[in-house]
């Protein structure tokens, strides 16, 4: 097919995800071994093995065919008999259907059992003019011990061209897999941002690939090209408590026909269209440097300007925390479709990315070099220069204005987040940003643990053997605070009060009474947010004479942060932070310290340090626990000194307090300060 | 408008679908109307309404128009006041409630399920003309047993497949127990669980023979199955509809309100069960029933699982269908043993082994655990679960015996190691005697000391005893110990002692619990003996270097 003769064929279909491929018609023979096989030695107790994954995509045939033989080696394997195929029909030529299931049951004794039930169709959603279902079919006579083999095919419509995403590690071992693509040699049409064609010259893949394997390229003698992966014993991708976004870390390789020659002209080119688009949205409008003008008078500097739009943009409804409008609505209202800065002024509301776009529209029409970012949600992935998909990478916008010679980084989308920082899903991220006429791929800076800091302060009388009362207050800034605001804002105040009493029931021991009594600076993002607690309760355990606190309330329930010696994937932690304690316990008349915690230091190199410190002042005896995290990322061979670390700190954080009867009738009361 | 498959998430397939759309402008403070109509020919001739929300509702009718000829048969659970129904004339009927407060338990500690609290009203209506299987419901059991067995009708005839592998399953087997057991294990363990629900199969099973060559289906197939080779070797069963939420079917309002199926095994006259710990009687005593779940995986021959446990149930008997009442077992039939022997050294490290023994119910999620997760998730678990109680630790040398037979206490072993047990405090060593096994009960202390609302689960009945041995090193000995706590509040009890003796500190507690549900008065004794529990579990005992 030539461009302008028989039509146009489209590539890259958005959403195009998953699935599958094709093999031969002939089912593999099972081998003694395969019949014998009770477990791997590579993956032991594992539910099932992927004995062999066939992948094959021909786009001539618009043709995407998968084949599979899995071993079931316990109990939970047996529910992989039950196999669901995503299709979406559509009539708009892009969608895709599922054909051709077959499958069979091989027995541990031999025997098979051929699969002729029938597949169900299982709508997941259908709407006007599209489908999206499952076609799902049980394979019969599963036990431990079979072998499950089936395969299936999907089809696009003739004009379709949809190059394979092979998602090759999964939460399976796979013996052997082998994945083949046949692109088409025909000139194609590549559409991207705004609806811009052009013809497709280069084949291009993301690939993250086990050690070893490469991508085989063979040139048939028609000149067309082969590409192909061949893998074997790919262990199952193991998931981690902090570990770094799965999507990014996981073995695949993603293909495009693209009309860029390099990653660099992609980038170029698909930056210059966004960023095209993005100015258009921008604008230069005579609504927008009156608003700027009226906001920014009185202010002194570039600093001072930024400062007083940035607070402008934060009165803008965002509507990713609100609700969003639907077309029809704003129809009601006689409003069009939401096009540019001034729109959102008018309206008083935008979305995240509309927020950040104008307060960059405002910025500029004050006379500031400012520029906007689209940057990657690190909560999901980080930004990866040679996977090809600017939309499917770079998901939210910030904007960066540069005055006294450097750049300064704001993000006025993410509710909270104050002048100056970022919210910590685009931190230490990457992404593309304008510069004058063009674009450049930049990292954004990552926020100090000093930006990012819980204060836990305890107050409390020791009434009796165990028994405590007084009040706990916490202080939030930085990202706990955001975290506990956007909380607000997606449910309620009461809703926020509820989570906060429960996050401090978590802490203190079972039997407490907790009652929120204070709540301060919910929506002010320039101070700390405060929650004070009335607490009481048994807090302290008696043993004859003698009773035992523990020396830091908010930690003494606290789990091992790492209590796996052995790791599979690096260390991940959303920021840096410091958590800051005080307890001060005031006992009654007739008891003394016996014993208190030891001072201590622990260290992690230059990335963390924990302090603990007690004092005694009159019938009251106070520790103070610090812990500051300065690092995010620890790759493996760092794990074992960040779990000693850990470890350490965790174990000095359950030192007790241990208190004396000095005298043979304790009195009731204590002498203490209430408040904080 | 969009429309979406739609299910319990269980199914592999089922045809329901839920239509959506949008609501526009639904800003705080908005009021959104929304109507629509649907039409059915149900086979089912009853309406369940339920007016309860998760939030408040101000007025909610439902009107009952029915053509001439028709009758209808309605009862109440739960019933509301101002929901007595209107004769409207012409066939119609109202029911009305107003100001229903709305109900969330999602973060209420130890309640019952939202749809056993909620009320609910079932309509049966039956008139000339009517397309049901062969019987319409008039709103008792005995009709919806007979509903049910006209729908069901044939589907657990076993054939010469089913026949063969039932007489080879009992083959060498005498006694009625061996054989039923062996037939029901297999239903149980050799039939995979997979639920296709077309039309009316969300209440007709497959049949058995079906299920048989595919060794699959979901939970009616695998009663009928079980009934079906029952049959093969001349044991009668037939079909219980139960709820897995505890107290939603309700003896009093007859209702096609169940969930899951399971199965009723009719015992021989004068039999005298042994083992059997599920039993009920109908037909005014002269039918005796086991009842078993061949859906429950890991649940023993002889019991019932802990979620269908003093629930009502209709067991389908043609005209003797009735009600009945699902046995709660006895605390000693769930029982856990742990038995713990450890060395404490001068560094306060500890290491030892740890024994454990759970029979019953109550071994059913380790079962699961151990032959459906890979050693790496169990290990996990077992980290997780240690470490609710020990900060740095080795646990190793993990060993389990009986993890797929379930008439035997599953036993798990392991050895652990543990750093820094005992804190050093001047010249005193602390240390907890109780080293591992957090038990008790989560209560809810937003709640505490307001008035509970809602009644109280508690799970399931068990005995649960811990014994944990600490030797004690060479120039150590207990200078002081916790107090012994010993409580009962009658629907459970707790005792713990510690006593130290030839250098062994030695801790022992045993925590029962006879009954799983309480009414809301009793809450502050569940938080009272929550609290005994917790502070006795934290109890440290005081050390001291000779």
């Amino acid at each position: 097919m030539r461009l302008g003769q028989l039509g146009r064929a489209l590539v890259g279909v958005a959403g195009l995800v998953v699935l599958a491929g094709g093999a031969g018609a002939q089912w593999i023979a099972p081998t003694p071994e395969e019949l014998k096989m009770t477990s791997i030695a590579e993956a032991p107790d594992a539910k099932a093995v992927v004995l062999y994954r066939d992948e094959l995509t021909e786009d001539d045939n618009h043709m995407w065919s998968t084949y599979k033989r899995i071993k079931i080696l316990t109990e939970a394997g047996k529910d992989l008999g039950d196999v669901r195929v995503v299709f979406n029909k559509r009539n708009d030529g892009r969608g895709y259907t599922v054909d051709q299931i077959a499958g069979r049951t091989i027995e541990p004794d031999g025997s098979i059992v051929p699969f002729t039930g029938k597949p169900y169709e299982k709508v997941v959603d259908q709407g006007d003019g599209y489908k999206v279902a499952y076609k799902v079919f049980s394979m019969p006579q599963v036990q431990v011990g079979s072998i499950l083999e089936y395969r299936y095919k999907l089809r696009w419509e003739d004009n379709v061209y949809a190059p394979p995403e092979w998602e090759i590690q999964t939460d399976l071992y796979l013996r052997k897999g082998h994945f083949l693509w046949k692109p088409t040699d025909r000139e194609l049409v590549h559409t991207s941002r705004g609806g811009r064609e052009a013809g497709t010259s280069t084949l291009v893949w993301n690939a993250v690939l086990p050690k070893g394997v490469e991508m085989g390229k063979t040139r048939l003698p028609n000149g067309r090209l082969l590409l192909e992966v061949k893998v074997q014993d790919v262990a199952p991708f193991g998931r981690e408590e902090y570990m770094p976004p799965f999507q990014t870390a996981a073995y695949h390789v993603f293909f495009y026909y693209s009309p860029y020659h390099t990653p660099q002209e992609y980038w170029k080119t698909e930056g210059g269209y966004w960023s095209s688009d993005t100015n258009k949205f921008v604008g230069s409008s005579a609504y927008v440097r009156e608003a700027a003008a009226a906001a920014t008078a009185g202010a002194t500097g570039d600093e001072g300007k930024a400062k007083k739009l940035y607070a402008l943009a934060r009165t803008i409804e965002n509507t990713d925390y609100s609700r969003k409008r639907e077309r029809a609505e704003e129809k009601g209202e006689g409003l069009k479709e939401t096009k540019s800065a001034e729109d959102v002024l008018r309206r008083k509301r935008g979305s995240g990315d509309e927020i950040a776009m104008t307060f960059v529209a405002l910025a500029r029409a004050a006379g500031l070099n400012a520029s906007v970012m689209a940057v990657s949600d690190r909560s999901f992935q980080t930004m990866n220069a040679s996977w090809l998909d600017f939309g499917r990478q770079l998901n939210d916008d910030i904007a960066v204005i540069a005055y006294d010679g450097k750049d300064h980084f704001f993000d006025p989308g993410s509710p909270y987040t104050s002048f100056g920082h970022l919210s910590w899903k685009h931190s230490m991220s990457g992404g593309v940003r304008q510069q004058g006429k063009e674009t450049t791929m930049v990292p954004t800076p990552g926020e100090s643990y000093k930006d990012s800091k819980t204060a836990r302060l305890a107050n409390l009388v020791l009434l009796d053997e165990g028994r405590v009362s007084g009040t706990v207050t916490f202080r939030f800034s930085g990202s706990p605070a955001v975290e506990w605001r956007q909380a607000a804002l997606r449910n309620d105040e009461a809703e926020l009060r509820e989570m906060l009493t429960k996050y401090a029931q978590s802490m203190l021991p079972g039997g407490t009474e907790v009652k929120l009594t204070q709540l301060e600076g919910v929506s002010d993002e320039d101070n700390p947010l405060k929650a004070v607690f009335a607490v009481s309760g048994n807090l302290g355990s008696a043993a004859g004479s003698r009773v035992v606190l523990p020396s830091d309330v908010f930690v003494e329930h606290q789990q091992p942060t790492f209590p796996h010696a052995e790791r599979e994937q690096p260390v991940y932690f959303h920021y840096a932070e410091m958590v800051q304690d005080a307890v001060r316990i005031a006992y009654p008349e007739g008891f003394a310290v016996e014993s208190a915690p030891a001072d201590e230091t622990v260290k992690l190199k230059q990335n963390a340090v924990y302090t603990q410190r007690s004092k005694q002042t009159g019938n009251s005896i106070t520790v103070w626990r610090d812990l500051m995290v300065g690092e995010v990322y620890y790759p493996l061979d760092e794990y074992a000194d960040l779990r000693k670390f850990y470890s350490d700190f965790e174990r000095k954080d359950h030192a007790s307090i241990v208190l004396k009867r000095t005298s043979a009738v304790p009195t009731a009361k204590a002498s203490s300060g209430g408040g904080e | 408008m969009s429309d979406h498959g739609v299910g319990m998430g269980f199914e592999l397939y089922t045809d329901e679908k839920m239509r959506s759309a949008p609501i526009p402008a639904n800003g705080i403070g908005a009021v959104t109307a929304m109507e629509f109509e649907r039409q059915g020919q149900p086979y089912e001739n009853d309406i369940i309404w339920i007016p309860d929300e998760s939030i408040p509702v101000a007025t909610e009718r439902l009107t009952l128009n029915l053509p001439p000829g028709y009758s209808y048969k309605a009862a109440w659970k739960e019933k509301r006041s101002e929901a007595t129904p209107v004769d409207l004339e012409g066939g119609r009927t109202l029911w009305e409630v107003k100001n229903v407060p709305g109900r969330k338990l999602d973060d209420t500690e130890l309640a019952p399920g939202w749809l056993s609290l909620a009320s609910r009203l079932d309509v049966f209506y039956y008139g000339p003309g009517q397309v049901v299987p062969k019987t319409a419901m008039r709103g008792d059991w005995q009709d919806i047993g007979l509903w049910y067995e006209a729908l069901a009708q044939g589907r657990n005839v076993p054939d010469a497949a089913i026949t063969a592998k039932a007489q080879e399953l009992v083959q060498g087997k005498t006694g009625f127990r061996e054989r039923v057991e062996a037939i029901a294990e297999f239903v149980q363990q050799q039939v995979r669980y997979v639920a296709i629900e077309i039309g009316v199969g969300g209440h007709q099973p497959h049949a058995a023979t079906e299920s048989f060559r595919t060794r699959s289906g979901d939970c009616k197939d695998k009663a009928t199955l079980l009934s079906a080779m029952l049959q093969a070797v001349g044991v009668h069963s037939t079909w219980v509809m139960v709820n897995t939420d505890r107290g939603v079917i309700d003896a009093r309002a007859p209702s096609l309100i169940g969930n899951h199926m399971i199965g009723a095994i009719q015992l021989p006259a004068d039999y005298k069960p042994e083992g059997m710990y599920s039993v009920v009687t109908t037909a005014k005593g002269s039918k005796q029933w086991l009842l078993f779940d061949p859906t429950w995986e890991k649940t023993p021959f002889g019991q019932i699982e802990r979620e269908l446990q003093g629930s009502d149930a209709l067991l389908m008997d043609g005209g003797d269908s009735t009600a009945i009442r699902i046995p709660v077992l006895k605390p000693e039939q769930n029982r856990v043993d742990r038995e713990a022997k450890f060395a404490l050294a001068a560094d306060g490290s500890l290491s030892g082994s740890v024994h454990e023994m759970r029979g019953g119910d109550i071994a059913r999620e380790r079962r699961y655990l151990l032959t459906e997760s890979d050693l790496r998730q169990q290990k996990q678990f077992f980290d997780r679960m240690t470490s609710q109680d020990l900060l740095s630790f080795q646990l190793t040398n993990l060993k389990t015996q009986h993890v797929r037979e379930l008439a035997k206490p599953l036993e798990i072993d392991y050895s652990l190691r543990a750093e820094h047990v005992a804190q050093e405090a001047g010249p005193l060593l602390m240390v907890r005697p109780r080293v591992v096994g957090t038990d008790g009960f989560a209560v809810d202390r937003v709640e505490k000391g307001k008035h509970r609302s809602v009644p109280i689960d508690l799970g399931e009945t068990r005995e649960v005893h811990d014994v944990c041995e600490i030797k004690l090193p060479a120039g150590v000995a207990a200078d002081e110990l916790p107090p012994p706590v010993q409580v009962d509040m009658g629907f459970a009890a707790y005792q713990s002692k510690v006593t130290a003796d030839g250098g062994i500190l030695r801790y022992e507690r045993t925590f029962t619990v006879r009954e799983i549900t309480l009414p809301a008065e009793r809450y502050k004794d569940v938080e009272k003996l929550s609290s005994v529990i917790a502070t006795d579990e934290g109890s440290t005992a005081v050390l001291k270097r000779q």
